[in-house]
């Protein structure tokens, strides 16, 4: 970056739903960078930000939150950023409070945490316009003078107002460096709170802030006892005789914090906000009709049908493009490196195949996040998730799983990004692990291959468009259990309660949407897109080495009459089948053979591995009749038809008997068959352990349930 | 809780979810969506923990 080094750091923090990232996207403009906090799946957004005296400021975005009560990864980076506890993050000189201001008590509450901290801090009250218009009143100046003087600030990031007065406020605040007063307990739970403190330094010798004492006192399920180091024995009697402490007052030692806070601010705010008309009207009015009994859930398909077909329907276009493009390029470099086979396979199989093989995702990407950024934006994806939290909630997912399960079924990788709009960890990473089920449209060549070469010839139409509907339901089938078993099992994450704001309703800013759609697709080149490149590499190099010159020799000598046409597909066959990849499948085939796969389709299935259509070509190419087989070329469903084995108990019986497509399309169904995907879910979870297990998980159930459909039906319907 | 539902707050049942849960509930000028379990969870939280104080959620 050429800008010189900023002079200080800010942090902005508030509550979801407050305009707070349309605010720091007027601050910072396009300087942004986007990345993650180390060890989480926090995204970390910081950007630059002039102050207008020439002082420059690292802005960083910390993620929207209720309370300080550290329970999600989310809330966890908010409390360590403030308190300077991650490694490599600067302390922020000036905290800015972004509060909704037609709503300034909730708000507040997470200010008055905050003023624990001890840093300076400036007050943004944003969204005054639709304060104003709901004709609420705010005396800032009696605010500031009851808040220890801090800068209070009007402004509507969305309309751009009151921006500037934000950048002066936070120079002024650093000037200044005024404190939010602390709030001030009790006696006896301030008492606790010293009780608290002292044990911990006697145990541990570490010395916790009075912040961490709060979270210790009042929380739960706080991961601080564990990171201090604090022994379960000493630490559960002390922390039991604080909370008694606080209930002899007459407190519930676990709603004490918010009713002293609260107790606290409505004070404060006693003649500052003069009421309007209270809770806009509008969106109670559209509220009636989106969430209507009826026809809420009518409309509420409506959109998501919209949203799929866009994704399934529309990309199309552009990953045509893309494809065209890229193949366009393979035209224009091939001939080049005619002299030099093996360059010029790597250029265009290995190279320009790999970088083909992530940018083709982009359109999904970008079309997927351009709705969910209008669904979010506006309000609507807490009424959608209010919508369908019922459907999901039995099996430990919630209301928030459906849009990525939804897009699953176009594709599993924006289904993977969009699982970040889920809050609650759980529910993500199982949401997450459960995506890659859905029968994607990269399956559905598989499903026309098998389908239209032997259940529609051999049992008629009618079974062909009933299996073609009943592989689309089989990952959908055990995606459910899956989900269930995971939440409940295996995930030892504390449930979260499902408590959802539902917000006014906002039209979205263009800016915010078009920054979120790049900002997904810029990540995902930069992390899963080097992964899938390098996949598709190893994947060229496997099935293009050894290669021995004299196989095409062999091949003309052994069919000297044959068209140049079949002595170039027979070349290709004898050369996957003499390649490492070919070799391999050999060597494996009798791990398939219960799911009656022959040698062939074992290479298929393993050169699939990286992109499961990839089976539909390398059939093409090991049934001899040429690359670039489709799902509908007669060629191929012929050859296939033709094949039969040749060794064995099943000498001369068909391969491809109604048991082995089946088990064929089940295998295809519920294996991992995606490097994308795999590279995704590991980007998406911060690490490559769910990432492994799901890849693992799939495979292993894909396998045994082909072996038992295979053995099944090979014996209820013999091959003839 | 820290979303403001206070004891003593008066609060609203704006509608249910079209399957019945959860529930979407009003006070202090807001909406928010909670699941039955938890509103449940509530009543039980008030008789057995501490009598003097009245329902909280979460």
């Amino acid at each position: 970056m050429s800008d010189p080094a900023p002079n200080l750091a800010v942090a902005l923090v508030g509550n979801p739903n407050t305009g707070k990232s349309t605010l720091f996207n007027a601050l910072t403009g396009l300087r942004q960078r986007v990345g993650n906090y180390p060890g989480v799946t926090v995204a970390r957004k910081s950007g630059l930000c002039d102050l207008g005296d020439g002082r420059k400021v690292e802005l960083v975005d910390l993620p929207g939150l209720y309370s300080l009560a550290a329970a999600s990864p989310d809330e966890q980076v908010v409390t360590d950023a403030l308190a300077g506890k991650i490694a490599g993050e600067r302390v922020p000189d000036v905290i800015v409070l972004v509060a909704d201001a037609t709503n300034l008590l909730r708000n507040l509450f997470l200010a008055s945490q905050l003023a624990e901290l001890g840093r300076p801090a400036v007050l943004v009250l944003n969204q005054a316009d639709v304060a104003r218009e709901q004709g609420l009143r705010i005396d800032t100046a009696q605010l500031s003078a009851r808040l220890g003087g801090i800068p209070v600030v009007l402004a509507s990031a969305w309309k751009g107002e009151g921006v500037a007065d934000v950048r002066r406020a936070i120079a002024r605040a650093a000037d200044e460096r005024r404190l939010l007063p602390p709030v001030v307990w009790p006696a006896n739970i301030a008492a606790a709170l010293a009780e608290l403190t002292r044990a911990v330094a006697a145990d541990t010798g570490s010395a916790v802030s009075s912040a961490e004492a709060q979270r210790l006192l009042f929380d739960t399920n706080a991961t601080l006892p564990e990171r201090l180091g604090w022994d379960k024995e000493r630490r559960d009697p002390a922390i039991r005789a604080a909370r008694e402490q606080v209930r002899r007052s007459g407190y519930n030692p676990l709603a004490a914090e918010p009713l002293v806070h609260y107790e606290r601010l409505r004070k404060a705010l006693e003649d500052v906000v003069t009421e309007g008309t209270g809770r806009a009207g509008r969106t109670a009015a559209v509220d009636r009709l989106l969430l209507h009994r009826v026809l809420g859930p009518i409309l509420f398909l409506g959109i998501m049908l919209g949203m799929f077909a866009s994704v399934f329907w529309l990309a199309k276009f552009p990953m045509g493009w893309i494809q065209a493009g890229v193949d366009a390029l393979k035209g224009v470099v091939g001939p080049s490196l005619d002299a030099t086979p093996m360059l010029q396979s790597l250029v265009t199989d290995g190279l320009l195949g790999g970088v083909g093989a992530f940018l083709v995702f982009l359109p999904q990407i970008l079309i997927l996040f351009l709705f969910v950024g209008l669904l979010e934006d506006s309000g609507y994806m807490a009424r959608a998730a209010f919508i369908m939290d019922r459907l999901f909630s039995w099996c430990g997912l919630n209301g928030k799983s459906f849009v990525p399960m939804l897009s699953g079924f176009a594709c599993a990788i924006p289904g993977l990004l969009s699982t970040r709009t889920i809050e609650d960890p759980k529910a993500r990473l199982a949401t997450a692990f459960v995506v890659p089920f859905m029968s994607c449209s990269a399956r559905f060549p598989v499903y026309a291959l098998m389908c239209a070469a032997f259940i529609g010839p051999l049992y008629g139409p009618g079974w062909e468009s009933a299996v073609m509907v009943g592989m689309h339901c089989v990952g959908l089938l055990f995606a459910v259990p899956t989900a269930f078993v995971l939440t409940r099992l295996v995930l030892k994450v504390k449930p979260q309660p499902f408590v959802l704001e539902l917000p006014r309703y906002q039209l979205p800013k263009p800016r915010d949407v078009l920054w979120r759609m790049w900002q997904n697709a810029a990540e995902f080149i930069s992390k899963a897109g080097t992964v899938i490149f390098a996949i598709t590499l190893i994947v060229w190099a496997l099935s293009y080495f050894p290669r021995d010159p004299g196989v095409a020799d062999r091949v003309r000598a052994a069919e000297p009459t044959a068209s140049a046409e079949v002595l170039a597909a027979r070349t290709q066959a004898a050369y996957i089948e003499q390649s490492w990849m070919g070799r391999f499948g050999k060597a494996v085939q009798p791990v398939f053979d219960p799911c009656g796969f022959d040698w062939k389709i074992t290479v298929g299935v393993l050169a699939s591995f990286p992109a499961r259509e990839v089976i539909v070509s390398t059939l093409g190419v090991t049934y001899s009749v040429g690359e670039g087989a489709e799902a509908d070329s007669g060629h191929l469903q012929q050859a296939m038809r033709d094949a039969k084995w040749s060794a064995g108990p099943r000498a001369g019986t068909p391969i491809f008997s109604l048991a082995a497509v089946l088990a064929l399309m089940v295998f295809f169904a519920l294996c991992s068959q995606c490097g994308p995907t795999v590279a995704t879910l590991a980007q998406e979870t911060g690490g490559w352990r769910w990432a492994v297990g799901s890849f693992l998980y799939m495979t292993a159930l894909a396998w045994i349930v082909a072996a038992l459909v295979y053995q099944l039906v090979s014996r209820l319907a013999p091959p003839a | 809780m820290a979303l403001g539902l206070l004891p003593g707050m008066s609060l609203k049942l704006v509608r249910k979810a079209p399957l019945g849960d959860p529930l979407a509930i009003e006070f202090a000028g807001q909406v928010v969506s909670l699941r039955l379990t938890e509103a449940e969870s509530l009543i039980v939280d008030v008789a057995a923990d501490c009598p003097i104080q009245r329902p909280r959620p979460s």
